[in-house]
C-alpha cells in the first residue's frame, strides 16, 4: 500500500504530459494579448475539495441515519455552496487578458525572468491568480475590476542559445480552494540565454584604433558615444542629469576621444580552446569591458561587430555569442 | 509563508466561526469542556500576538489522550450525538493548539461544519434554519480567508461575496431537499439520547404524571381526514402497565409478540400524526389502530403501536383507527393470573372494601358500577397538587384519608379495587384530549395532556376502557385540564387562555410550528411522491424522482453559470466607442483589419487608399470620431452626425 503513490506516479506523469500536449494541439500558440476563453479553462477538485466531498458524504449518511431533515438541509446547502464555488472559480479565469509576455535575457545557469501582465477587464475582482512555470511559482496576484498587474517569474536556464517557453500555468483556487482551475498559456515568445561567463580573466591587450572622434582631439568631449553606469571618481560634469532626474540609476555620458580604451575581442586570439570555452571567455570579456566602460568590438567566425559602447551593443554582442553555431561559421562543413 | 499579523486575522475569523458553531453546544456540556475551549482559543490568540510556537508534540499527544479519556469518563461512551459532539469539541480544542499551517485551518472549518450538523440533529426547531445559514456563512468566510495565500480580503467585502454565494446555493439546497431520494434509516444502531426529554414513562408512581402536566411542550400533533372524533374518544394509547408492587405500576415486558386482529367496527378515523422525538419507541395512536404507514412499526399485544427503534427525530405517519371497536380478545390463564395479581400485605383497607362491595354485587357489571359510584358520590377531589403519599399503603391512604388525587391516583386505586374484586384490570398511560387549532385544523397534544386510565377485562367484549377520572372530573375529558382543576391550582396556559389576543398569537405560532414540522422536519418519501404527482408525473417512483432532481439541478447550475458570467462581464463601452467599433468591423468585412498599433487617422489613410470610393465617408467618420473623442465640449449634435454617417456607410 505504501508503494501505491510511487506506482501511480509514472502513469500520472504520463497522463499529465499527454493532457498538456493535447491542450497545446487544441489551442495552438497564443497571440499577445490573449483573452482567456472559457473553453480553454480546465477545472478539477483539489485535495481539499475531495476532503469536502467526503465530509458531505459523511453528513449525508448521518442525516439518513438520524432521519434528520435539518441534517439534509445542511448537507444540501454545503453541496450547493460547493457547486457555486466551482462556477465562481472557473469564472475567475474566464475573460482574463494576458499580455506582454516576455523573457529577459540571462546567462546560462542563472534564472531568466519571465514577465507578463494580467489584466482584469471585467466588473468583478479576481483573486488569488497564480502564475507558475515548470519549477517556480510567482506570489498570488489580486486584481480589482479594471486593474492589471505584472507578474515576474524566474525560469531556470542550463545552456546558451534560444530559450523557448514551453508553457505557463495560470491557475486559481478561489474562493475556497475546493477546486483548482487552470489554463496553459503557450506564448509565442523566446528569450536569449547568453553563454556562461567563465571565471575572471585578463582582458586582451587594448588596441587604440579607429574609434570615431578619437583622432580629432579638439572635438573630444562633444563626441557623445553612449551611457554607462556611474562609478566613484567619475566627473560630475559627465553625469547624465536629465536621465537621472527621470528616475533610475545614475548614468555617466561617455565620449569618444576622451581616452576611451578600445578592445577587439577576437575569436582567433583564443587558440587551444574549444568552442564553448572560447564563447565563455568572450562573454567574460564583453561583460568586463562593458562594466569598465571600455569600447569593444567582437570578431567571431562569420560575424564582425564594430566597437561601440552601449547597453544595446552589449546585448547584440552577447546575443551573437549566445546564438553562435559552430558550423555556420564554416560554410560547406559537414554536420558532425 | 504567513506573516504574524496575517495569522491574527486568520485566527480571528476562525475563532468567530468556531464560536458560533460551538456556542449552542456548550450549555449542554460539562463545564470543563467550556473552560477548555475558552482556554485553547485564548492561548492560540495569545500565541499569535506573542509569536509563540506550537507546544511540543508529545505534550499535545498527551493532552489529546487526556481529553479523550475525560470524555469517556464523563459520558461512558464516545458513541451517539452527545458524547460524539463532546469528543468533537475536545478534538477541535486540541487542533487549535497546533493550527499553524493552512491545512490546519481547513480541518478546523470542517470540524465547524460538523458541529453545526450536531446542533441541527439535536434541536431541529424553526430558529435553527437562520442559525444554520449564519453559521455556514461565517465558517465558509473563514475558510475563504484561511485558504488564501495572499492577505485576507476586507471583512465587509468577503462577507458580501459569501452572502452572494449563499443566495445562489439556497435554490440548489431547496431542490435537493425536495427531490433527493430519501432512504429511510437508520442503518446502524444509535445510542438513545440520555434524558433531557420530558414525556411518558413506562413506570407510573403516584405523582409521575402530574409532573408532566406542568410541561407545555408539544407531544405530537394530529391532522384528521374528515371529522375530528369527539373528546370522549381522544384516548391516545401509550404504555400499558400490568404489574403492581403496592405503589407503582410498570410494564413487565418480555411478552411474546403475536399478530393481532383489530375488529373494524364503527366509524373509521383517519389521521396523520407528527410525533416529537421522545427517545422511546412508542407511536401515539387512537384506540384501536388498524392500519398505519410507518415502515417497520407493529402492534403490541396490548394494542400499542410500536416502532422498531426509539423515536429520535420528528416522525410523521398516518393511522386508521376504530375508536368504537370492541376487541373481544380472550384472556389466557397466564394473563388472567397476571392481571389479577396484587402484592400480598399491601393496601389492606382497599382489599377489604373490594371484598365488601363484591359480596353485595356478584355481577361484574354491577360491581364496576358500584366502585365508580363510590368515586362520584364520595368527596374525592381532582387536583394537580395532591398531598404526598408517604406510607407503604399509598392506595389506602388515597382512598380513605387524603381523597385528593390526580389521574394516576384514581387509575391506580380503581385498578386495585378491580383486581381485589376479581376483575382482571390494567393501567394504560398515554394522552387524553388535545387542542384543535382553528387556523390549520390540526390537533395539538401537549405533555400536559398526559393521562392514565384503566382497562378491565370482561368475558365477551374483552378489554374495555374505564376512566375513573371521567367519573370524578368529567371536564377533564370533555374540555381540558385547566377547566377540570380547582382555580387554586397553577396550570400552564390558564392565565394565557384568559387573554384573547394571546390566544390568537399562540394559535398562530402553533400553526407555524406545525407547518414547519409537517413540511420540513417530517418531509419524507411520501411527501416527495405527492409533490411529483402534483407536478404532473403519472406514476411517480424513485426513478422519476431522480430524473426530476437531475433536470432541476442542471437547470439551476446553468443559471448560476450565466449569472457568474454576467457578473464578470466587461464594462459596457460608451456610445461613441460602440459606433466607432461598428465602423471598424465594417471595414474588416472588406478585408481592412485594424492592427493593434493603428490609430484612427492611420487606419483612415490606409482605408481611403484601399477603398477610394468611400474615401469621403471614411474621412468624415474619422473626423467626427476624433472630434467626439478629443475635442473639448463635443456636442450631442456631433454624436447624432456620427450615427447618421454610419447609417450610410456600407462599404
Amino acid at each position: 500500500m505504501m508503494k501505491l503513490p510511487a506506482l501511480l506516479g509514472a502513469p500520472i506523469r504520463y497522463a499529465r504530459r499527454a493532457l498538456r500536449e493535447w491542450a497545446l494541439r487544441r489551442q495552438g500558440l497564443d497571440p499577445d494579448p490573449v483573452t482567456l476563453h472559457r473553453r480553454r479553462i480546465y477545472i478539477i477538485p483539489s485535495g481539499l475539495g475531495i476532503g469536502f466531498g467526503l465530509v458531505l458524504f459523511a453528513m449525508l449518511l448521518a442525516s439518513m441515519n438520524y432521519n434528520s431533515s435539518m441534517g439534509f438541509g445542511l448537507t444540501f446547502l454545503l453541496a450547493g455552496l460547493g457547486m457555486v464555488a466551482m462556477h465562481w472559480c472557473h469564472q475567475s479565469l474566464a475573460g482574463l487578458v494576458v499580455r506582454s509576455v516576455r523573457l529577459r535575457p540571462a546567462f546560462a545557469g542563472e534564472d531568466a525572468r519571465l514577465e507578463l501582465c494580467l489584466e482584469n477587464v471585467s466588473k468583478s475582482p479576481r483573486y488569488e491568480l497564480l502564475v507558475a512555470g515548470d519549477d517556480h511559482q510567482a506570489p498570488p496576484v489580486d486584481l480589482e475590476p479594471g486593474e492589471s498587474g505584472i507578474v515576474s517569474l524566474p525560469v531556470a536556464t542550463r545552456e546558451r542559445g534560444v530559450l523557448r517557453l514551453s508553457r505557463i500555468n495560470l491557475a486559481t483556487g478561489f474562493p475556497f480552494g475546493l477546486f483548482r482551475c487552470w489554463t496553459w498559456l503557450h506564448p509565442d515568445t523566446f528569450g536569449v540565454v547568453y553563454p556562461h561567463p567563465g571565471g575572471p580573466a585578463d582582458p586582451p591587450p587594448p588596441r587604440n584604433t579607429d574609434t570615431g572622434g578619437a583622432q580629432d582631439e579638439r572635438r573630444g568631449e562633444e563626441d557623445f558615444a553612449g551611457l554607462r553606469t556611474f562609478r566613484p571618481g567619475d566627473s560630475p560634469r559627465h553625469v547624465a542629469w536629465k536621465a537621472a532626474a527621470r528616475g533610475g540609476e545614475l548614468l555617466v555620458k561617455q565620449f569618444a576621444g576622451t581616452g576611451v580604451t578600445t578592445h577587439w575581442l577576437d575569436w582567433s586570439m583564443l587558440d587551444g580552446m574549444d568552442t564553448e570555452q572560447r564563447l565563455s571567455r568572450l562573454t567574460r570579456w564583453v561583460v568586463d569591458a562593458h562594466a569598465e566602460g571600455h569600447a569593444y568590438g567582437l570578431r567571431i567566425p562569420g560575424t564582425e561587430i564594430p566597437p561601440a559602447i552601449s547597453a544595446s551593443h552589449r546585448h547584440r554582442c552577447l546575443s551573437t555569442l549566445a546564438l553562435y553555431e559552430p558550423h555556420a561559421g564554416r560554410p560547406g562543413a559537414a554536420h558532425g | 509563508m504567513v506573516r504574524p499579523n496575517e495569522h491574527l486575522v486568520r485566527l480571528g475569523w476562525t475563532a468567530a466561526a468556531l464560536g458560533l458553531s460551538v456556542g449552542p453546544h456548550l450549555p449542554r456540556m460539562p463545564v470543563w469542556i467550556s473552560l477548555l475551549t475558552l482556554a485553547c482559543i485564548g492561548w492560540r490568540m495569545l500565541a499569535a500576538v506573542r509569536g509563540w510556537k506550537a507546544p511540543w508534540q508529545w505534550l499535545r499527544l498527551l493532552m489529546a489522550t487526556a481529553g479523550f479519556a475525560a470524555v469517556v469518563a464523563t459520558y461512558g461512551t464516545v458513541n451517539g450525538i452527545e458524547a460524539g459532539t463532546a469528543l468533537l469539541v475536545v478534538m477541535m480544542d486540541m487542533k487549535l493548539l497546533e493550527t499553524w499551517r493552512r491545512r490546519d485551518y481547513q480541518v478546523l472549518m470542517f470540524i465547524s461544519y460538523f458541529l453545526v450538523m450536531a446542533q441541527l440533529l439535536y434541536e431541529p426547531s424553526m430558529w435553527t434554519l437562520p442559525y444554520m445559514i449564519a453559521a455556514v456563512g461565517l465558517s465558509t468566510t473563514a475558510l475563504m480567508q484561511t485558504v488564501r495565500q495572499g492577505p485576507a480580503i476586507p471583512a465587509a467585502k468577503a462577507a458580501r461575496m459569501v452572502a452572494t454565494m449563499l443566495s445562489l446555493a439556497l435554490p440548489l439546497m431547496l431542490v435537493l431537499f425536495l427531490l433527493f431520494p430519501r432512504v429511510p434509516g437508520p442503518f446502524w444502531a444509535m445510542p438513545t439520547r440520555g434524558g433531557g426529554i420530558t414525556g411518558l414513562d413506562d413506570v407510573m408512581t403516584p405523582g409521575s404524571v402530574n409532573a408532566l402536566s406542568l410541561s407545555d411542550a408539544v407531544a405530537f400533533r394530529a391532522a384528521f381526514d374528515g371529522d375530528v372524533p369527539p373528546p370522549a374518544q381522544r384516548y391516545w394509547r401509550g404504555p400499558v402497565l400490568h404489574s403492581f408492587d403496592g405503589a407503582s405500576w410498570r410494564d413487565p415486558g418480555g411478552r411474546p409478540w403475536r399478530p393481532l386482529e383489530v375488529p373494524r367496527q364503527g366509524a373509521a378515523v383517519r389521521y396523520r400524526v407528527t410525533l416529537e422525538p421522545s427517545s422511546r419507541p412508542w407511536l401515539m395512536a387512537l384506540d384501536y389502530p388498524a392500519e398505519w404507514t410507518q415502515p417497520r412499526a407493529y402492534l403490541s399485544a396490548d394494542y400499542q403501536l410500536l416502532s422498531r427503534r426509539p423515536v429520535e427525530q420528528l416522525t410523521a405517519y398516518e393511522v386508521v383507527s376504530y375508536p368504537e371497536a370492541l376487541n373481544g380478545v380472550a384472556l389466557r390463564d397466564g394473563d388472567r393470573i397476571r392481571d389479577l395479581r396484587l402484592p400480598p400485605g399491601r393496601n389492606p383497607r382497599a382489599r377489604e372494601l373490594a371484598e365488601t362491595l363484591r359480596s353485595q354485587y356478584p355481577e361484574d357489571g354491577d360491581y364496576i358500577q358500584a366502585v365508580l359510584d363510590r368515586f362520584t358520590l364520595e368527596p374525592y377531589t381532582y387536583t394537580l397538587r395532591p398531598p404526598a403519599l408517604r406510607g407503604s399503603h399509598p392506595v389506602d391512604e388515597f382512598l380513605f384519608d387524603t381523597r385528593r388525587g390526580f389521574c394516576e391516583h384514581f387509575a391506580s386505586a380503581f385498578a386495585v379495587l378491580m383486581r381485589a374484586g376479581g376483575v382482571p384490570a390494567r393501567v394504560v398511560t398515554g394522552y387524553q384530549g388535545g387542542e384543535l387549532n382553528p387556523l390549520n385544523n390540526r390537533m395539538t397534544v401537549r405533555q400536559s395532556d398526559a393521562h392514565a386510565w384503566t382497562e378491565v377485562w370482561l368475558p365477551g367484549p374483552g378489554w374495555i376502557r374505564l376512566d375513573p377520572t371521567a367519573a370524578v372530573a368529567p371536564d377533564r375529558i370533555e374540555r381540558n385540564l385547566a377547566e377540570a382543576l380547582p382555580d387554586s391550582d397553577l396550570v400552564p396556559g390558564r392565565f394565557m387562555r384568559s387573554l384573547p389576543l394571546l390566544v390568537t398569537l399562540q394559535q398562530r405560532w402553533d400553526a407555524l410550528d406545525s407547518a414547519w414540522n409537517e413540511w420540513v422536519l417530517a418531509y419524507g418519501p411520501d411527501r416527495q411522491i405527492a409533490l411529483l404527482r402534483a407536478m404532473g408525473v403519472g406514476s411517480p417512483d424513485w426513478r422519476s424522482l431522480a430524473a426530476a432532481l437531475g433536470a432541476s439541478v442542471v437547470l439551476l447550475l446553468a443559471g448560476i453559470a450565466l449569472w457568474t458570467a454576467w457578473r464578470y462581464r466587461p464594462p459596457a463601452e460608451d456610445r461613441v466607442q460602440r459606433l466607432y467599433h461598428r465602423y471598424v468591423s465594417r471595414l474588416a468585412r472588406r478585408g481592412i483589419r485594424r492592427e493593434p498599433w493603428e490609430g484612427p487617422l492611420v487606419l483612415a489613410d490606409r482605408a481611403e487608399r484601399e477603398l477610394p470610393a468611400f474615401a469621403g465617408a471614411i474621412r468624415s467618420i474619422t473626423r467626427s470620431y476624433v472630434r467626439l473623442r478629443y475635442e473639448e465640449g463635443a456636442s450631442e449634435a456631433e454624436l447624432i452626425r456620427l450615427q447618421r454617417l454610419l447609417r450610410g456607410f456600407r462599404p
